[in-house]
C-alpha cells in the first residue's frame, strides 16, 4: 500500500460524501450549462457574478452553501439536487394486514379486519410508523 | 544536473490512468513523494485528504476534464484554480481526459511558485518535464488553446511509456 491508498484509508466517511456531493454538483451544473448551450459567463451574467465564480463552483471542490444552490437553480431553471423520498412499502398479507413506513416494519393488524372483508378506510398516523410520508391503504 | 527520468504508472481507475515520473537511482517517483510528504503532515491533512479523494473520483467517474486543473506555463498544477484556503500544490501534466501524469509538489508560501522555496524546484521539473513531453509529441503548446487532438496526443504518449 503507497502512501496515496494510506491517505485514500484514513479518508473519513464525512470528507468522502463531501468531495463525491460537491463534484455531482459541479458536473450537474455543467450538464445543464452544455444541455441549454449556455456557457460559464452566460450563467455568471444572468446570475450577476464574476465569471471566476463559476469557474469555482465546477472545479468539484467548492463547497456549495444551500442558498447558491437555490440561486443555480433559479436561474437555469431546474433542479441540480433532487430530494428522494424515503421509500415506502406497502404489504398485503393473508389476514389483511396494512404496513405504512420506511422499512419492513413489523406488522399492525388493523382491527376488526379479516382476510374476506374489505378494511375501513383508515388514515395511517400512528406513532408506530417512522416515515414522515404516510397514506391510506385499502383492500 | 542531467538524468534519465521514466514513467510509471501510478494508479488506474476506469476513466484516468496516473502516471508519474521516476527520477534516474530515485527509490521513490515523484508522485509517491509527494504523498509521502502530505501523509505526514497533519496540518494539511484534511486538504490532502480532499485531494485524494477528489483525485480518485476524478479518475473512476468523471475523466481528467480541463476545468478540473489549473494551468502554471507549461506544467498544470492541482487543486484547480480558485479553490480557497489550499495552499497545497501538486504538479501535473494533463495529456488528455484520460491520462494525467502527476509529479511532485507542496505547500505554496509566496505568491508565486518561482518564490516559493517548498515547491520550486518541483514546479520546474514538472516545467520542464511538460516542454520536453510536449516536444517529443511534436507540438508546442499554447497555455491559452489546449484544445488538441486529445486521443491523438494519448496515443503518442502511451507509445513513449511502452
Amino acid at each position: 500500500m503507497n502512501a496515496f491508498d494510506k491517505i485514500s484509508a484514513r479518508t473519513s466517511s464525512v470528507v468522502k460524501k463531501r468531495v463525491s456531493r460537491n463534484l455531482a454538483i459541479a458536473e450537474r451544473i455543467d450538464e445543464i450549462l452544455e444541455e441549454q448551450k449556455l456557457k460559464q459567463k452566460d450563467l455568471a451574467k444572468m446570475m450577476g457574478k464574476q465569471p471566476s465564480e463559476i469557474s469555482k463552483w465546477l472545479t468539484g471542490l467548492h463547497n456549495f452553501e444551500l442558498k447558491t444552490i437555490e440561486a443555480i437553480e433559479t436561474a437555469l431553471g431546474c433542479d441540480i439536487i433532487s430530494i428522494t423520498q424515503k421509500e415506502v412499502h406497502i404489504v398485503k398479507a393473508a389476514s389483511s394486514f396494512v404496513l405504512l413506513g420506511d422499512g419492513w416494519e413489523k406488522s399492525k393488524q388493523i382491527q376488526g379486519s379479516s382476510s374476506n372483508k374489505p378494511i375501513p378506510r383508515k388514515r395511517a398516523s400512528g406513532s408506530h410508523l417512522r416515515s414522515t410520508h404516510s397514506w391510506t391503504v385499502e383492500y | 544536473m542531467n538524468y534519465f527520468v521514466t514513467l510509471r504508472v501510478f494508479k488506474t481507475f476506469k476513466k484516468v490512468t496516473y502516471y508519474t515520473f521516476l527520477k534516474e537511482n530515485d527509490a521513490y517517483t515523484e508522485a509517491d513523494k509527494f504523498f509521502n510528504k502530505c501523509l505526514t503532515n497533519d496540518k494539511i491533512s484534511e486538504q490532502t485528504d480532499e485531494l485524494v479523494e477528489w483525485i480518485r473520483l476524478i479518475g473512476e467517474k468523471y475523466g481528467a476534464k480541463e476545468r478540473y486543473f489549473r494551468f502554471e506555463n507549461e506544467a498544470g498544477a492541482l487543486p484547480p484554480k480558485f479553490v480557497e484556503n489550499n495552499q497545497l500544490r501538486l504538479y501535473i501534466y494533463r495529456v488528455n481526459e484520460g491520462i494525467v501524469i502527476l509529479s511532485n509538489g507542496g505547500i505554496k508560501t509566496k505568491q508565486t511558485a518561482q518564490e516559493c522555496p517548498n515547491v520550486k524546484a518541483h514546479f520546474r521539473f514538472a516545467d520542464k518535464m511538460s516542454k520536453q513531453l510536449n516536444a517529443l509529441m511534436g507540438e508546442r503548446r499554447d497555455k491559452n488553446k489546449w484544445k488538441h487532438n486529445h486521443q491523438h496526443r494519448g496515443d503518442r504518449i502511451n507509445r513513449l511509456i511502452q
